[in-house]
């Protein structure tokens, strides 16, 4: 169930029971939780750059070797971090009290020296990853017999684009994950409200994002990716099958 | 600005719970009366989160009490053993 704050509502209007969507069925609200799916985060964007600079990772017949499920995954994870933190991180969030207003500034402060560090990494890898070319050249005429002769890096726009694109989406990660790390465990509704655990929840989740990950890249199909999303359905509608009976009881 | 306390010897106690029960209000209600998220009710209530001194000052106002009968350094007796205590002797 969102942990944002509901709208107010006049005494006249009945209550009305919580819809709960396939977001929230997922959404971590345990320091827990929002741990494991913060280091499962990190882990997809190491294994999607693994299979951006190595041909032997990935699938043959897709574009830069990246299976779907390596597409779709880190968009929903990071999903659900953000829902986890209630969106603090969002700059121009209009409902952020003092608390969280300190939490999303220590959450950056912390995030830009962990930035800088991920990409001197991404340099250095791809300084270690990059052949070292011997480029000659031949001179004019009246040295034309002299070959002068350079050894260094030659770096592609490819390179660079995955480069950019590497500190990008650690760029945008950092601050949420970093919050999704210090947050404490979100409180327990007021209302009698049903959850289904969060261990169970990652357990499923993590079970299908990790065959469906498998799949895609060592049987070379993206039929993988309907793995993840049958466990996406699957747990929407035990979460809506685990808070009937909370609903029911409210509805008295 | 409040923060978050670093350890247990510097933590504040508040008696929000008690009094938030003797009131009857949710968190939501008093989040809303004091314009912060219920969420921060919640961590002051546990102590993940110390007040700022406008926040506690809000507090402070809405229930009608001073600063030092919502928070303390020092853990609050348990109102029992306040009420329970043997009456004094005649003298």
């Amino acid at each position: 169930v969102s942990t944002m704050t509901p709208p107010p509502r006049s005494a006249a209007d009945p209550p009305s029971a919580p819809v709960i969507t396939w977001r929230d069925a997922i959404t971590p609200l345990t320091r827990a939780s929002r741990r494991r799916w913060a280091v499962c985060y990190a882990l997809l964007l190491a294994l999607l750059a693994a299979c951006v600079v190595d041909d032997s990772i990935g699938m043959n017949d897709q574009l830069a070797g990246i299976p779907t499920i390596l597409i779709v995954a880190p968009l929903i994870v990071m999903g659900m971090l953000r829902r986890g933190t209630r969106r603090i991180t969002a700059l121009d969030h209009p409902d952020l009290d003092e608390r969280d207003i300190e939490a999303r500034n220590s959450a950056y402060r912390i995030a830009l020296p962990l930035l800088a560090l991920v990409a001197i990494a991404g340099l250095v890898l791809l300084a270690v990853g990059l052949p070292d070319i011997a480029h000659s050249t031949h001179l004019p005429p009246p040295d034309q017999h002299y070959v002068q002769t350079r050894h260094g890096w030659f770096l592609q726009s490819d390179e660079l684009l995955g480069l950019g694109l590497w500190i990008g989406l650690w760029a945008i990660y950092l601050p949420t994950g970093v919050l999704a790390w210090r947050e404490p465990d979100a409180l327990e509704p007021d209302s009698d409200s049903r959850r289904l655990p969060d261990a169970v929840r990652d357990a499923v989740l993590g079970f299908a994002l990790a065959a469906s990950v498998a799949i895609s890249l060592i049987a070379n199909s993206d039929g993988g990716f309907w793995v993840f999303v049958a466990a996406l359905v699957l747990l929407a509608k035990l979460a809506r099958r685990t808070s009937q009976p909370a609903i029911a009881h409210q509805r008295k | 600005m409040g923060r978050k306390p670093r350890d247990a010897g510097r933590r504040i106690h508040n008696r929000l719970p008690v009094l938030r029960a003797e009131r009857d209000l949710s968190r939501q209600r008093l989040a809303e009366a004091i314009s912060v998220n219920p969420q921060t009710i919640g961590y002051l209530e546990r102590g993940d989160y110390s007040p700022s001194l406008e926040l506690a000052f809000r507090l402070s106002e809405f229930f009608d009490l001073p600063i030092e009968a919502i928070f303390a350094r020092e853990p609050f007796a348990p109102t029992t053993r306040r009420t329970s205590s043997p009456p004094k002797e005649p003298t």
